[in-house]
């Protein structure tokens, strides 16, 4: 074991903190992951299904370079790594001292039960008298005052709810182990020499019983979003059946209400909460799934914020091939319908007139609560906050800002080789632990029989009782038997397999078992001696044929490769050089800086002007400019990169490669554009300084050639900028008249007080849909606007003097990188990410990492957070010497291998190519994640998964049948 | 499709085709790979030809087909030799070959693949007794359909008598006793224009004749799969049909899609040890041997159901006579049909189970 150089406590357990969590752990850091919670991971373990694939994926956050330290755990279930250590219901109270020496002060709430002692037997919850509501099931169902506040995580121990429990005792008297202690006394506890602490403690989700114009609280029917998700949810109060539940027997039609608690200057909540417009159509969609064709959804909304990168489409598969319906409206309230009892909707539709519908369901899309000021010791030096904007962020977004803010702490240890254990070459020799000593094991079978059947098996069998292994006293206890050097394989059969599942990497440091040496026994209540018997000799079948490979550990070579010098690959740079990585930065122009050049007003110029001479003077960063990549070979840590300049060809070996290539803005012929009365907002923005706007009207078109296909995606930049642009010219010509012509305003988050600064300054919008399009003639010295008012449900003509026209932007497309580096693109023309939303800087290839503009499109500062976050991700492989293979990867019999490429093909990490000299098939074993895909498309096993060859599973089949 | 005649070559159809491939060696290729005479055996072989002599007219369109001779055509275009070759194979020869090269067994960049309207074929022994009677039997058989109720049980369910995405196919299902040619690719376009050819006008009745033969081997086929399917119902019938299996493994070795180079039957998996024998026994109280037989149908079923071309050489060589190309043919539709797949018909298509779709 190493000593940790830093350690770092992380408040919050969320997206975020656990991002946060695994970026510091990977790159060699100490991490505290603390949660006010009694468990883990915030809202998500309440989620199933997430956007854009609607399933869930947290997995994907789990390491994936060396990841053997981290155990492959569903993350709802458990965050479990070697560098992590998980504290529940705990809050810092304050933090002291100075960054290294930081003293942190936590308060721990009690949980009423000794975890170390409790041995899950149930018997507390079945005496407990009382009810209360199920705060993870949103209060849609019951439980006692003795629960598990989060039913599936593991190690798993409920908790007693000091607010409802009423001290009457039953507990205690059923308890076998002593583990109730209903005396409820929090701990004080404080952590010293602690190097930083990082706030990821996120925003509090909207209460709409505060306003009563939804009914909530009121009409049974009425629901939040996230209420919605455990009505759906296999885990939730109805196990995902949406019938006979909230007293309808059946629910069909079911309307969401975008915009609750957002968006409303009267709550005091002037923003956007960012996520909930594609959270209502993910959910619109699911509603689709399990309830059948018979279902109907209605979203009202007021704008469809789709503005992330493949939202527009998403949208429209909703609208088009599912039916989804969007009603633009303004909801006038939720009332309970006399007749039905069911919710009633009263909106006025976009003509103005008023409008009822009853739903059987009305999902509210509560957003944000209004922020709560952080507490004081935040300030201190060496506490970081994550999100300290407050934003509500989807996890894609929360992702990168989580990675973003830990590479601010520059904080990483040099990770050694790790000490890998394989199982000894001796002949197999089990020790087979059986749990026993409660009433649970006891129950169906005889474990003094069991026990002597299992010593009379052959093949070096050994099998010992131990008391409540599970318990703290009881699991030592086995840790000193597996320590008998005459045992190399473990076998443990137990009613919580997880429980020790978790703790292997305790177990193969403390005893004589490697990591694939053991293995662990289910005994479920159905199990008699002879299935148990059977399980048995398939776990010894398995064991048995576990082999001793040789780690050959890879050479990292410690440089990254940054393609483009934008606002995101400058960030990247920057980042890089905290942790002291040489970098060099590659630009196709005669300048770096990509879009920053056309960056205005003097405070930002100068900021650009200092970034870039930090660039020139850091001796670490290279800048080679008028330069491009040709080509990459290689595997993460050790690829070979070739770089075209006029000097010719150079060979540039590097670590990592972060593609920032970035993008630029669309041009367009729509409109008439012709570059004086009728012009881009890029060139209006130009020029606006120099325009005299005095009495003139000017007309501003938004999403120009955007939205629809060939170019079905928001710009996301457009709205806002033509906002910004309209207020400051009205801030500096009052007698300027505006109006804005859009689709949908995109100011998400605080952009929200742009728009609503905008109609205070009395700028006139209108509404456009796709199909009736503004016309624009040029007349005269201006131009004529004709643009169709829903209002006035006619047809009317402005005499514009200037007319704008928000076009967007998209990638370079000429600089094929994507192809060089084998990367998918999305459809128009975008390097596509790992997984949209959890690994939103990684590539389809291990080590090579995308940001910025090339990715999707952003505004500047969000590109130099993606530039921060693709950076992090790279420091993870750059922090470390050398890259060892993991325990488990596929690998390939050479003999056996009739090179067909199958497995290349089908492998979904990149991990595989074939050897262009010998043509044999060779696999990256850092970049292999042991999915199997390649072993399961090989017709004869020439490639396996080590450690499930073919011959073990083969005996555990054998000995089930 | 417009078929072609070449002048000089439209009758006689082994005089022809035999004018054909040697201006074809002569010419535009390096070697013809075709069924051939050999000094060594009665059968017509697969022979490797560099000398135009050595071509043998009387074996070209025999109908038999000792073996499927993809894997000797990949062996041939394993690797980029720089040579060019002319195979002359039948539609199902050839569709093995296509499955194969996407299987990157070979590449096709240096073969020419030439296909013959198939009626079926013979087994080897119904062939060479056939051949004492009527010494003309390949031009009878093909223009006329004569034999026709001795073909394969493979070949009287088979509907693909004709091949549309060779390079060239030479064609004689109702061309009137001559002998005509189509092209289907660039590159077999090329070809035909450096031969002296001209329209043929017998579309017509090609046409009527092709149908004919079809509605009479999808009827076929029909009955087949009606039998397959009744005798295969439950996994305690399919293991009654194939109990008689040796192990002898000659199946796998004549399918010609089956191409790993050690089968994982062969390997150290399935050779068990007499515990794991004694096991069994004592667990059922008795097996039969050799063990894993029907585990060794299934799997090969699994693995090349969707790529089977449906040749019938595993029935042809089966020592038991087990039906295992009538088995292949009805499941080997299902998972065709399932995944809108007909294996060896173009290189571009994607095997099925690397065809992955993403998720948007």
């Amino acid at each position: 074991m190493n000593e940790f150089e830093n350690r770092i406590v992380i408040a919050g357990s969320g997206v975020s903190g656990i991002r946060a969590a695994f970026d510091l752990a990977e790159t060699g850091n100490r991490v505290i992951l603390i949660d006010k919670a009694p468990g883990h991971g915030g809202l998500l373990p309440r989620l199933d299904h997430q956007f854009p694939d609607n399933h869930c994926g947290m997995c994907r956050m789990l390491p994936m370079v060396e990841r053997d330290p981290g155990k492959q755990f569903c993350l709802k279930k458990g965050v479990i790594h070697k560098n992590i250590e998980i504290m529940q219901a705990c809050e810092i109270t304050d933090v002291k001292g100075s960054p290294g020496n930081l003293s942190v002060s936590l308060n721990q709430k009690a949980a009423g039960i000794d975890k170390d002692l409790c041995i899950n037997c149930g018997k507390c919850e079945d005496v407990c008298p009382v009810t209360a509501a199920d705060s993870f099931n949103e209060h849609l169902s019951k439980r006692k005052a003795v629960y598990f506040p989060v039913p599936f995580q593991i190690p798993n121990k409920k908790i007693i709810d000091q607010n409802h429990c009423t001290r009457c005792k039953e507990c205690l008297k059923v308890c076998e182990t002593g583990a109730i202690d209903l005396t409820f006394k929090d701990r004080n506890i404080t952590l010293k020499g602690i190097q930083s602490v990082i706030i990821a403690t996120g925003s509090r989700i909207y209460n709409p019983e505060k306003t009563d114009l939804y009914g909530f609280g009121k009409i049974k029917n009425v629901v939040t979003s996230t209420a919605f998700e455990r009505l759906i949810s296999q885990s939730g109060p109805s196990e995902g059946n949406l019938k006979n539940i909230l007293g309808k027997e059946e629910i069909i039609n079911i309307a969401w209400i975008q915009c609750v608690g957002s968006r409303n200057i009267m709550t005091g909540s002037d923003y956007c909460s960012s996520v909930c417009c594609m959270f209502s159509i993910k959910e619109a969609l699911l509603a689709k799934e399990k309830i059948g064709k018979e279902c109907e959804t209605t979203i009202f909304y007021m704008d469809m914020r789709t503005y992330g990168r493949d939202f527009q489409r998403y949208r429209e598969r909703a609208e088009n091939e599912y039916k989804v319906k969007f009603v633009r409206c303004r909801i006038h309230s939720v009332e309970q319908d006399t007749e039905t009892c069911d919710p009633k909707i009263t909106y006025i539709d976009d003509t103005g007139n008023q409008k009822e519908k009853v739903f059987d369901l009305v999902v509210l899309a509560a957003g944000k609560a209004p922020e709560q000021a952080l507490p004081q010791f935040t300030d201190n030096r060496g506490v970081f906050v994550i999100n300290s904007e407050n934003e509500f962020r989807d996890i894609s977004e929360s992702v990168i800002e989580a990675s973003s803010s830990v590479s601010k702490t520059g904080l990483s240890t040099p990770v050694p080789a790790p000490d890998k254990t394989a199982v000894s070459k001796k002949s197999p020799s089990f020790l087979v632990a059986v749990c026993r000593g409660c009433s649970l094991t006891e129950k169906n079978i005889d474990a003094g029989i069991l026990i002597d059947r299992i010593n009379t098996l052959p093949g070096m069998m050994t099998a010992l009782p131990f008391e409540t292994a599970c318990s703290a006293n009881g699991f030592n206890k086995l840790i000193e038997k597996a320590s008998d050097p005459v045992f190399n394989r473990l076998i443990i059969l137990s009613c919580s397999p997880d429980i020790f599942m978790v703790k292997s990497d305790e177990i193969t440091r403390k005893s004589n078992i490697a990591e694939n040496g053991m293995d662990f026994v289910h005994y479920s209540l159905q199990d008699d001696e002879k299935s148990l018997l059977s399980k048995i000799i398939a776990s010894q079948g398995l064991l048995k044929t576990r082999n001793n490979r040789p780690y050959r550990s890879r050479q990292v070579f410690r440089h990254c490769m940054i393609a483009g010098s934008g606002p995101s690959g400058l960030a990247a740079a920057k980042t890089l050089s905290r942790y002291h990585i040489p970098v060099t930065l590659i630009e196709t122009e005669e300048e770096p800086g990509g879009n920053l050049k056309f960056i205005k007003g003097k405070p930002e110029k100068s900021r650009v002007k200092k970034l870039l001479s930090y660039m020139n003077e850091k001796s670490d960063i290279t800048i080679m400019t008028q330069s491009e990549i040709t080509s990459c070979k290689g595997t993460p840590g050790a690829f070979t990169l070739s770089v075209k300049n006029r000097e010719g060809f150079t060979v540039i070996p590097a670590g990592a490669v972060i593609l920032a290539s970035g993008g630029e803005k669309r041009k367009t012929e729509s409109y008439g554009c012709d570059n004086s009365v009728i012009m881009t907002l890029f060139d209006l923005e130009q020029v606006m300084e120099e325009t005299d706007f005095k009495n003139r009207h000017l007309v501003m078109i938004q999403c120009v050639d955007s939205r629809e296909e060939p170019n079905n995606y928001c710009s996301r930049i457009c709205c806002i900028k033509a906002l910004k642009t309209a207020v400051r010219i009205k801030e500096r010509e009052p007698d300027v008249k505006i109006t804005i012509i859009y689709r949908d305003i995109m100011t998400y988050g605080e952009y929200e007080k742009i728009y609503t600064e905008a109609r205070r300054k009395a700028i006139r919008f209108i509404p456009y849909p796709r199909e009736r399009k503004p016309e624009v003639k040029k007349r005269g010295k201006g131009a004529k606007v004709s643009v169709y008012d829903p209002v006035l449900q006619e047809k009317i003509d402005i005499d514009a003097d200037i007319v704008s026209l928000s076009t967007g932007v998209k990638p370079y497309e000429n600089r094929g990188l994507a192809d060089i580096f084998n990367l998918d693109k999305t459809a128009d023309g975008f390097i596509r990410e790992a997984d949209y939303k959890w690994r939103p800087t990684d590539t389809g290839r291990e080590g090579i990492f995308v940001c910025g503009l090339a990715r999707r499109p952003l505004n500047a500062d969000e590109a130099v957070k993606e530039g921060c976050a693709a950076a992090m991700r790279a420091v993870r492989i750059l922090s470390r010497e050398v890259l060892t293979p993991q325990l488990v990867t596929a690998v390939v019999r050479h003999t056996l291998c009739s090179r067909c490429q199958a497995c290349i093909d089908s492998c979904p990490y990149h991990a595989r190519f074939s050897d262009p000299e010998s043509g044999k098939i060779i696999v990256d074993d850092t970049s292999c994640q042991a999915c199997g895909t390649c072993a399961s498309v090989c017709p004869n096993s020439a490639t396996v998964v080590s450690g499930f060859e073919d011959g073990g599973v083969m005996n555990q089949i054998e000995s089930m049948m | 499709m417009t078929l072609y005649l070449i002048n000089g070559y439209e009758t006689d159809p082994a005089g022809a085709l035999t004018s054909f491939f040697s201006e074809m060696l002569e010419n535009h290729v390096d070697y013809l790979f075709l069924p051939g005479k050999s000094p060594w055996s009665q059968l017509p072989m697969p022979m490797l030809i560099s000398d135009k002599d050595k071509i043998c007219s009387t074996s070209l369109l025999a109908p038999v087909m000792p073996f499927n001779s993809a894997r000797q055509a990949a062996a041939i275009l394993k690797s980029d030799t720089g040579k060019k070759t002319a195979l002359f194979l039948r539609p199902c020869e050839k569709r093995a070959l296509i499955e194969l090269e996407k299987l990157n067994q070979c590449s096709l960049d240096n073969g020419l693949i030439i296909t013959a309207d198939c009626r079926g074929r013979f087994e080897n022994r119904i062939y060479l007794e056939l051949l004492t009677e009527t010494p003309d039997l390949a031009a009878e058989f093909l223009y006329n359909g004569r034999h026709m109720d001795k073909i394969t049980s493979t070949c009287s369910s088979c509907t693909q008598l004709t091949d549309d995405t060779a390079d060239l196919n030479v064609n004689f299902i109702g061309t009137q006793s001559a002998v005509t040619f189509s092209a289907h690719t660039e590159k077999g376009i090329e070809i035909l224009e450096k031969f002296d050819c001209r329209e043929a006008g017998v579309q017509e009745t090609r046409k009527k004749e092709i149908s004919r033969m079809l509605e009479q081997r999808s009827e076929n086929l029909k009955e087949l799969t009606r039998h397959v399917l009744s005798q295969t119902e439950q996994m305690i019938h399919f293991q009654k049909i194939v109990g008689n299996c040796l192990n002898c493994h000659n199946c796998r070795t004549a399918c010609p899609v089956c191409y790993c180079r050690e089968c994982v039957f062969l390997t150290d998996i399935f050779s068990h040890t007499p515990e794991t024998l004694l096991n069994r026994a004592d667990k059922k109280g008795v097996i039969k041997l050799p063990a894993d037989t029907t585990m060794f149908h299934m799997t090969r079923l699994a693995h090349m159901s969707h790529a089977c071309v449906g040749c019938g050489q595993c029935s042809s060589v089966c020592p038991s006579d087990i039906p295992v190309a009538d088995i292949f043919r009805v499941i080997s539709k299902k998972t065709q049909d399932f995944f809108q797949y007909m294996p060896g018909r173009n290189t571009a298509d994607k095997i099925p189970y690397l065809n992955y779709k993403k998720e948007t």
